[in-house]
């Protein structure tokens, strides 16, 4: 009968979620800083501790590809993370510079990758954005801001 | 006089200038969101069953969260008036709950949702008089459906249990159920069977759901998903789905590709007519689709 075919299906989705399971190394404070590229490669936003309280973090577009039109977003803080706890950092806040809100936010790096949560009231209820390290800036455009 | 009206208006115009400068800092964070989706996809499908005749369906979603936890869902999606018939082709789900726990462990949720498709109606014989062979009791019913939802979830592992609190499952009763397998079937002993069982709804129908979202890149994501419906007093329209698919966001949008598989066990039931022909709504296929979150 053909409904007797879900169970290898049922099998490939158990196997699928052990992907998750792979070995993570041990998070670290400092592995949050530096620069981070959007998951659609629109932004390059730095991390670094905030200039009026280095024991936080701080995040700031560096790199918008729409710089120097209306909707350029250079210089926005988009981030600020109070504290370090449970391999995360956490009582902070997103900033959503194209909706104009503002969210409670979670940053952790896994497996070499920033992930912000930006979340209202329980992290449960919210949105992740996965970035990727780059080194430098992209040559154009340029934020002059 | 005049020396402290200017010292006045510094003073309010270096406030002004911190305020804006601070205004983002200070700004509150949100204490509720509300994210609308328009989604245009080649196949409506609904637990693995085409709600579209296999044809291309638009659907717009509401959904709204507060910080409490309590969420809350609108979703209208055009569907085919050959499968809810006489029905204003719209498929309506609302739904309310609430949401806790921890997103990277165990989360929970519980609520309640309806499904209707305003307007539609159908008529179908309750019973069936074996003396005469013919059908009787003919009843009107409807396709609207009201579940009670538990949602259990670890890290990217979704599960969710449905349990259908409305009278019927999408119309299934002896009715449409038994009568569409007579009409339908070739051997008339299995629709016979089922109308001897008495009258029934399927009050009771237990729907499960378990999906996992694996990040392949930033902006693609992989999507696995089975689902299991029994449909209480029916065993015949039990069936089983399963969904493969690749979901990229780029330039705004949210491009789909997904495979979709469903198995029923007695076909009959998940064909519907169309013109002078008869189609299925269970068979396995590729659906595409793009949407946008506003």
């Amino acid at each position: 009968m053909k409904g007797d075919t879900v169970k290898p299906w049922t099998s490939i989705l158990l196997l699928a979620c052990g992907m998750g399971a792979l070995p993570v190394q041990a998070a670290h404070p400092d592995d949050a800083k530096g620069l981070w590229i959007t998951a659609e490669k629109d932004a390059v936003i730095e991390f670094k501790p905030c200039a009026d309280k280095p024991s936080a973090l701080c995040a700031h577009i560096v790199w918008d590809k729409d710089a120097g039109t209306s909707t350029d977003t250079c210089g926005v803080q988009i981030a600020q993370m109070e504290r370090y706890d449970d391999a995360a950092w956490r009582a902070g806040w997103v900033y959503d510079p194209r909706g104009k809100r503002k969210y409670k936010g979670v940053l952790r790096v896994k497996s070499g990758d920033l992930f912000i949560r930006a979340f209202i009231g329980v992290e449960v209820l919210g949105e992740t954005e996965q970035l990727k390290r780059v080194t430098s800036l992209p040559a154009n455009p340029v934020c002059k801001s | 006089m005049f020396e402290f009206r200017q010292f006045t208006v510094l003073l309010l115009a270096t406030m002004a200038s911190v305020t804006a400068m601070n205004a983002m800092a200070q700004e509150a964070t949100a204490s509720y969101v509300i994210d609308t989706e328009v989604k245009f996809t080649t196949d409506q499908r609904t637990r693995g069953i085409s709600d579209s005749l296999n044809g291309p369906s638009a659907k717009v979603s509401v959904q709204a969260a507060h910080e409490s936890g309590l969420i809350a869902l609108a979703e209208f999606a055009s569907v085919s008036r050959d499968q809810f018939l006489d029905g204003s082709g719209l498929g309506v789900t609302l739904a309310a709950g609430y949401r806790f726990g921890d997103s990277e462990g165990w989360h929970y949720g519980v609520g309640l949702a309806r499904e209707m498709f305003p307007g539609s109606r159908f008529d179908a014989p309750q019973g069936f008089d074996l003396n005469t062979g013919t059908p009787t009791e003919f009843r009107s019913g409807n396709y609207d459906s009201s579940f009670a939802v538990l949602e259990v979830g670890y890290g990217a592992i979704e599960g969710r249990l449905m349990n259908v609190i409305s009278k019927s499952y999408r119309g299934a009763n002896t009715g449409s159920v038994c009568g569409t397998m007579l009409a339908l079937m070739a051997d008339p002993t299995e629709g016979l069977e089922c109308y001897a069982r008495g009258v029934h709804g399927s009050r009771g129908s237990w729907l499960l759901d378990l999906d996992y979202k694996y990040k392949l890149a930033p902006n693609t994501t992989l999507t696995l998903h089975v689902g299991k419906q029994k449909v209480k007093n029916f065993k015949e329209a039990d069936f089983t789905d399963e969904r493969i698919g690749i979901a990229h966001k780029q330039w705004g949008y949210e491009w789909g590709a997904e495979w979709v598989m469903t198995q029923t066990k007695v076909r009959e039931l998940y064909l519907a007519q169309d013109g002078d022909r008869l189609r299925k709504t269970d068979n396995d296929r590729l659906v595409l689709s793009v949407s946008r979150k506003f």
